[in-house]
């Protein structure tokens, strides 16, 4: 184990250690969306300021969790990057994006398969990184929607929204390659 | 929703649980090449470890020093209700803080914190310190006690008003004194010191080789009972 359980005491040598192992891999993420190297490294910088502010509330025990954490941040950090130069709202206080209907899905009309499965993992490849990475933080890494909220630089209200609309989403497009006969 | 329906709702909700632990876990995976970071990248990440490692011994130093004061508190409070308990300690304690650093002080807590004797006949409040009873002879209208240290003595003898006392005044200076308001006289013979009064009911005589305010101390704080 490479940290300790309690965060609040782990010492800024092991945050060190974990910006060396992971710096690299988080630049070339932010890379990805910022096509600029400069940027990409504030990114990083920012990361590392949102994880530490952040540690006394996360389990950093398990190294490939930890890693994926960073990773997520960084993409959220790189997109609200991404979205500042180009002149949009970053984190508005509510979601009002139009790809998410508020019509209802039938359940009943769903059959699980392990197709479903991979169905599933192939609609969170494709998810918008704002709502992806929410659900990811809640489920891969159990944090709260506080702490997911404070890690990503958004509202209560919006993680909690973002949450919601990430399930629906996925359970939407399931029933819709389930009427399009692909599941 | 139906029952049936909350059921597949919650199936749904498990599998896209798991489904995104796994695509969480996949996150950690990524081929980077590798790639130079700029100075002025590598100053900022080093100022914020710099800061990190100063708050993290600031918080070290909070929950030590906090230990410490509560050891330190828990050390005087048993050192508190020892000194309160123990004569010998409180006397020190108080000698210690009014009498040798303080001897000009008005506050006079060895006084009370003297030596003191007490039997069914008499209470001394006051017996200097060092001395010792040496003899305890009580009857039935009378009490004779000696009192000894190293050097000097304190006899006191007391007795029922009707009965005669004899004392010998002879190449003696005799004084008429007041204690407690009692009528008695002084007698400096020699080394010898002695008072003499009376509360009505029982004669009392003190003789003793300390000086006359140390005696008229002693019976200030002497009480028939």
């Amino acid at each position: 184990m490479l940290l300790k359980k309690k965060n609040h005491q782990v010492k800024p040598d092991l945050i060190e250690t974990l910006y060396y192992a992971h710096r690299v891999r988080l630049y070339w993420i932010a890379y990805e969306i910022l096509k600029d190297g400069d940027s990409s490294q504030d990114a990083v910088q920012e990361t590392f300021e949102r994880f530490i502010k952040n540690i006394a509330r996360l389990n950093i025990e398990d190294e490939g969790k930890t890693a994926a954490l960073l990773t997520v941040i960084c993409r959220n950090v790189a997109l609200d990057m991404y979205r500042k130069k180009k002149g949009e709202e970053v984190t508005p206080l509510y979601d009002n994006d139009s790809s998410f209907s508020e019509t209802t899905y039938n359940p009943e009309n769903l059959f699980i398969s392990k197709e479903s499965y991979n169905a599933v993992m192939s609609i969170l490849e494709g998810m918008d990184i704002k709502y992806k990475s929410v659900l990811l933080l809640s489920c891969g890494h159990e944090l709260s929607v506080e702490t997911i909220a404070k890690l990503l630089g958004i509202t209560f209200e919006t993680a909690k929204k973002r949450l919601y609309r990430a399930r629906k989403y996925i359970k939407e497009e399931l029933a819709k390659m389930k009427a399009d006969k692909i599941l | 929703m139906k029952t049936e329906e909350k059921i597949v709702d919650k199936v749904l909700d498990t599998l896209i649980d798991e489904a995104s632990a796994e695509a969480y876990r996949k996150e950690a995976d990524y081929n980077a090449p590798e790639v130079s970071f700029s100075p002025e990248h590598e100053r900022n990440m080093q100022k914020l470890f710099k800061n990190e490692r100063r708050k993290y011994n600031l918080r070290r130093a909070t929950v030590v020093t906090g230990k410490v004061a509560c050891l330190l508190l828990v050390v005087l409070v048993a050192m508190s209700v020892t000194i309160y308990n123990v004569d010998a300690l409180r006397t020190k304690f108080f000698n210690f803080f009014f009498v040798k650093e303080a001897p000009d002080t008005e506050i006079r807590f060895t006084e009370t914190k003297q030596n003191s004797f007490s039997n069914d006949m008499v209470s001394i409040g006051y017996i200097p310190e060092g001395f010792k009873i040496t003899k305890d002879k009580e009857g039935i209208n009378n009490l004779f006690l000696i009192f000894e240290n190293e050097a000097e003595y304190i006899q006191l003898k007391m007795n029922n008003l009707s009965l005669k006392i004899a004392i010998n005044t002879e190449k003696g200076t005799l004084e008429n004194i007041k204690i407690k308001g009692h009528e008695g006289f002084y007698l400096q013979k020699g080394t010898e010191t002695v008072i003499f009064w009376h509360d009505g009911i029982y004669t009392y005589r003190i003789n003793s080789s300390l000086e006359k305010s140390e005696i008229i101390k002693i019976a200030e704080y002497t009480t028939a009972k």
